[in-house]
């Protein structure tokens, strides 16, 4: 089943196949999770999130028309349902909220994480997402694009934007310097 | 050159400021927190399964278009059942002839007659109609001369 299409599985969880779906689930987790986590930045919100985003998809699958766009309509899904989750705080600023308070106990008072996080929550929403796609395990290009229904150059292009922008940032922060 | 390492200078960062370590999907707990939405998705089999003569009409029943369309199948169906199987009288016919001797000389079956055989079957049925009154036999000169007196 780990080798089906997409379009097989959905197919099949159409008709009632519990299994293909939580097969769909475990295969586009990862990247729902970091979709969500590029909102929230918060890692537990971000995967209860993503657990919500599969369980609107299990009752909202007979609207999907293209059955091989299941990760891209599920990753739309799982931005509301971030969204959903920010009903006061304005995203960005909940992202570095969020993301600093809850990193810093991840990884100490690192000044150098506690820079990027700053940096990443400076960042647009499509950007930040990018980064948060690739850096989650190291996720192939195949299945990033596969999420932003974009293309594999699409994505490697608005990745290097991203990063540049992001160096950016940290040097205007000061922080250039501290790496040498 | 310069570009590679920052790049690598910056993964390294990124890398290091986000736990981007890999979330592992549990089936059995979302189906435990999210029971009623995967009930939903597997009720739909029993949906599928329940095709035969109750799950057609539970699909004409919910359609505007099939509820018109079954009516009117049904309408032609009674319509086609009554047009063959009633008791409707059939059209008299008049292929065999006229049945008494009145009719059998009137125009219109004399016409027919003659449509039918041309004048020999004309003749024929003027001697029909002849051995009936208890006449021998009846000619068409005969006939003609009776009706100009």
């Amino acid at each position: 089943m780990a080798q089906e299409p997409d379009s097989v599985l959905v197919t099949a969880a159409l008709n009632g196949d519990g299994d293909s779906f939580t097969e769909l689930c475990r295969r586009y987790y990862p990247a729902m999770v970091a979709i969500t986590h590029s909102i929230l930045g918060d890692r537990h919100l971000a995967e209860d999130a993503a657990q919500q985003a599969f369980a609107k998809a299990a009752v909202k699958l007979p609207q999907l028309t293209k059955k091989d766009r299941f990760a891209g309509w599920v990753a739309a899904i799982s931005r509301n349902a971030a969204r959903d989750m920010l009903p006061t705080t304005p995203p960005r600023r909940m992202h570095r909220i969020e993301e600093s308070s809850a990193a810093a106990a991840e990884s100490g008072d690192n000044p150098a994480a506690e820079a990027v996080r700053q940096a990443l929550g400076k960042l647009a929403a499509s950007a930040r997402e990018v980064i948060y796609l690739r850096f989650y395990d190291g996720m192939p290009y195949e299945q990033i694009a596969a999420v932003l229904g974009i293309s594999e150059q699409a994505i490697n292009g608005r990745l290097r934007r991203a990063k540049r922008e992001l160096a950016e940032h940290l040097r205007r922060d000061g922080f250039g310097e501290v790496r040498s | 050159m310069n570009e590679q390492r920052d790049e690598k200078w910056l993964d390294k960062l990124i890398a290091g400021s986000i736990d981007t370590s890999e979330p592992k999907f549990d089936a059995e707990k979302w189906k435990q927190k999210h029971p009623t939405e995967f009930q939903t998705l597997v009720d739909r089999r029993s949906q599928q399964t329940s095709t035969g003569p109750f799950g057609l009409l539970r699909l004409v029943i919910s359609y505007r278009i099939t509820q018109v369309a079954a009516a009117a199948a049904i309408m032609i169906t009674i319509g086609l059942l009554i047009a063959y199987l009633g008791p409707g009288e059939q059209p008299a016919q008049t292929g065999g002839g006229a049945k008494s001797p009145a009719e059998m000389v009137t125009s219109a079956s004399l016409r027919m007659a003659y449509n039918r055989g041309g004048m020999e079957a004309l003749e024929k049925q003027c001697d029909r109609a002849a051995r009936i009154l208890g006449r021998g036999s009846l000619s068409m000169a005969d006939l003609f001369e009776d009706l100009n007196g």
